[in-house]
């Protein structure tokens, strides 16, 4: 894992918010301040600085405590939308 | 409830955009797990049991908090607990049923014969003699004592007693040798002498105490008067005791043989009172007077 500290430390120094997809399985999130829309199909979360949407099929969050999210589920797509942070 | 702390909580949040709830619950710092949203305004989540009243205080139930929090239950083991307790009519009969079952796994309340029952009358005279009793707490220990009563009956080659539950289950086995039916007909003495005791537990005695009969003799008699007139045919259960006598010359070099030949011509099975030896020429003159027992169906 020293690779990834190693790219999260020169990207612009922010290493807080992460996002690890498992290809055609679930996903892993760090620093998610917020869910802006939420249904099986696809779903927004907001970030310090973008929002991203997750498609797939049968999503749902398996965990979410203090920033960090598990999503179970198929994903499939995952694009970063415009900037924005907490609604 | 600290020790159901990590079990899960089921709830469910309506309003609208419901899962905008979850950012004040995220800045509550309350973990959320397994969140689905079921229809448009209703999402369903679980929590620690410990964080459901933090939850209920970040949306307590006013008409005034723009989203409705219910308590679906327990999840899991903590789930079914909460759901026995809700019953306790059931629970308490259940713990009441167990208790009677264990309390009255202590008696007896069937006796049951395994193998023959020809013997079931002595059977029951011998677990009474034990003090062990139908529908009264089982007595143990006395085992033993009641196999021995049992297999000194004539023909009984294997005896056992087994608790099981509330049952009583005593096998009984003949030899192959024994008949397992009952002597039918008239009771017919086996003796000359004197009846000197006579119980008929079914039947009619011919004879009473006193009387003299004779070898071949019928004493009890298989037919039963009705008391409405009629007679009905029985199995007679009956048992006499005969006095007699038996005296004759018999040739033995000494007294001794001399009498144990006239206890052979009595048989084993009679009791001797009084022995009278007078020696003769090259004999001995033999007055044996003893007691016979003779049984049917006893």
């Amino acid at each position: 894992m020293r690779l990834y500290e190693e790219i999260f430390k020169n990207a612009d120094g922010v290493a807080g918010d992460r996002c690890i997809i498992v290809p055609s399985g679930g996903g892993y999130f760090e620093g998610v301040k917020a869910v802006e829309d939420f249904t099986s199909d696809a779903m927004i979360l907001c970030f310090a600085r973008e929002r991203v949407a997750v498609r797939g099929e049968r999503l749902s969050i398996k965990k979410y405590c203090d920033g960090d999210m598990e999503i179970s589920g198929k994903i499939t797509v995952m694009e970063v939308l415009s900037k924005g942070g907490e609604p | 409830m600290s020790l159901f702390g990590n079990a899960y909580r089921k709830l469910t949040i309506e309003g609208i955009m419901p899962e905008r709830a979850l950012l004040r619950l995220k800045r509550a710092k309350i973990p959320l797990y397994s969140i689905r949203k079921t229809d448009k305004t209703h999402l369903s989540l679980r929590v620690k049991q410990r964080d459901l009243e933090k939850v209920l205080s970040v949306f307590p139930n006013s008409e005034f908090s723009p989203y409705k929090v219910t308590d679906c239950g327990g999840v899991g083991v903590l789930g079914r607990i909460e759901k026995l307790f809700s019953r306790v009519g059931l629970l308490l009969g259940a713990l009441l049923f167990v208790a009677i079952t264990l309390y009255a796994d202590r008696f007896v309340f069937k006796v049951e014969y395994v193998g023959t029952d020809i013997y079931a009358r002595e059977t029951r005279i011998a677990l009474d003699k034990a003090g062990v009793k139908t529908f009264a707490p089982y007595v143990s220990g006395k085992e033993d004592w009641i196999c021995s009563q049992i297999l000194a009956l004539d023909g009984v080659e294997y005896c056992s007693i087994k608790k099981s539950g509330t049952r009583l289950i005593v096998e009984t086995r003949l030899s192959p040798f024994a008949s397992e039916y009952a002597q039918t007909g008239k009771m017919q003495s086996n003796y000359t002498g004197e009846v000197i005791a006579l119980t008929a537990l079914r039947g009619t005695p011919l004879v009473k105490v006193g009387d003299k009969v004779e070898q071949g003799q019928a004493i009890v008699d298989d037919c039963f008067s009705l008391e409405g007139g009629g007679q009905v045919r029985v199995e007679i259960i009956a048992r006499a005791r005969f006095s007699c006598v038996w005296e004759s010359d018999v040739s033995a070099e000494t007294a001794e043989e001399a009498f144990a030949k006239a206890y052979l011509e009595i048989g084993v099975n009679a009791e001797i009172t009084e022995k009278i030896i007078e020696e003769l020429d090259g004999a001995f003159h033999v007055k044996l007077v003893y007691t016979a027992t003779q049984s049917m169906n006893f």
